[in-house]
């Protein structure tokens, strides 16, 4: 237990390293992932998405100035990478046979949900952060909507996936569950 | 057929989903989640009285001189203790073993939660630069990581049905 908990705070201190100093780098990737999905919506299709530091701007552009401008702290979407590679430190021998494999996926999975969640509180914003614009463009149950989809992953929909993510890493759930801890 | 693992996660997500959705609706907020966040604060406040001095509890607040704290939704311990009911519920186990489970493990985070709110009035008092980073990235982590680490704990000697034992 005490050896598990001892691989948990370094694999989360790695994490924390990552998040306080990658952050920014991380999102001139993610916002190039974001903004395709975001443009979906045809009320943000000429939106462009840039990073901001910690942070992640929406804003009209040349083609259509009068979308207001808002900033998202997007870095408060991505820390469950911290919980991610903390419990992924747990696991017995976690880069030996597939288990480099199963990160990259993890990862991977872990970076699509970040997008989706940049999109997600993007939209939220828009609908409800930017007073008059938003009640003309979305309707009462599409502001609801986009607000607790945002609410829900930042409380505890990121923490699931991040556990989602490690469970699908570990070597099986019956062996793995008597040697992790 | 998914695997036993696979099964295991939709069952989760599934659940987890079903349990905080409720939590974004006005009534549970106010007649569920507001007086639990009170006696989060109270208990929080009470605690920190014998050694923080001059500091009182209003409502979710706990206020003082140093720092004012105000406890929201998200700090009260209740989403990772759902998280970890979701957990315990879709693992197989007998009815008695997740109601052990699921009893000890809202004893636990609410154990951790108290400590973090304490150390983030203590944390916001002396070192107000480091409130925004223990708040969200150390603290949200250590308190779903107790509630992960102790599911897994609760999981030993309960294999998924039809999971590869080890040999």
């Amino acid at each position: 237990m005490l050896r598990s908990a001892l691989r948990f705070a370094a694999g989360a201190a790695a994490g924390i390293l990552l998040w306080l100093y990658v952050t920014p780098t991380y999102h001139v990737v993610l916002v190039a992932a974001a903004e395709p999905l975001m443009r979906a919506d045809p009320r943000l299709r000429h939106a462009e998405v840039l990073p901001s530091h910690r942070r992640i701007t929406a804003r009209g552009g040349t083609e259509r100035p009068e979308l207001p401008a808002v900033l998202i702290p997007a870095d408060q979407l991505t820390y469950n990478v911290i919980l991610f590679l903390g419990l992924f430190a747990t696991n017995p021998a976690p880069f030996r046979d597939r288990g480099v494999r199963r990160l990259a996926i993890a990862l991977a999975i872990l970076f699509a949900t970040h997008a989706l969640a940049v999109v997600a509180a993007i939209e939220a914003t828009y609908a409800t952060g930017t007073g008059p614009w938003g009640d003309r463009n979305y309707a009462p149950m599409e502001q609801d909507f986009w607000v607790a989809l945002e609410y829900g992953y930042r409380l505890a929909g990121m923490f699931g996936i991040a556990f989602g993510c490690w469970w699908m890493t570990r070597q099986s759930a019956a062996v793995s569950s008597q040697e992790a801890i | 057929m998914p695997s036993p693992r696979a099964r295991f996660l939709l069952l989760f997500f599934a659940l987890l989903v079903l349990f905080e959705v409720p939590l974004l609706l006005e009534p549970v907020d106010r007649q569920v989640v507001q007086p639990f966040t009170r006696g989060v604060a109270t208990v929080s406040g009470a605690v920190l009285g014998l050694f923080a001095g001059d500091l009182h509890v209003s409502g979710t607040m706990i206020l003082s001189p140093c720092f004012s704290v105000n406890i929201n939704n998200g700090c009260n311990g209740l989403e990772a203790t759902l998280f970890l009911l979701a957990a315990v519920l879709a693992f197989p186990a007998t009815a008695r073993s997740r109601l052990i489970g699921a009893a000890t493990g809202f004893a636990l985070i609410q154990a951790v939660n108290l400590v973090r709110v304490i150390s983030l009035y203590l944390v916001g008092c002396h070192r107000r630069e480091w409130f925004d980073t223990f708040h969200l990235a150390i603290w949200q982590t250590i308190v779903f990581a107790v509630a992960v680490l102790y599911f897994v704990y609760w999981t030993r000697g309960r294999a998924p049905e039809g999971a590869p034992q080890r040999a």
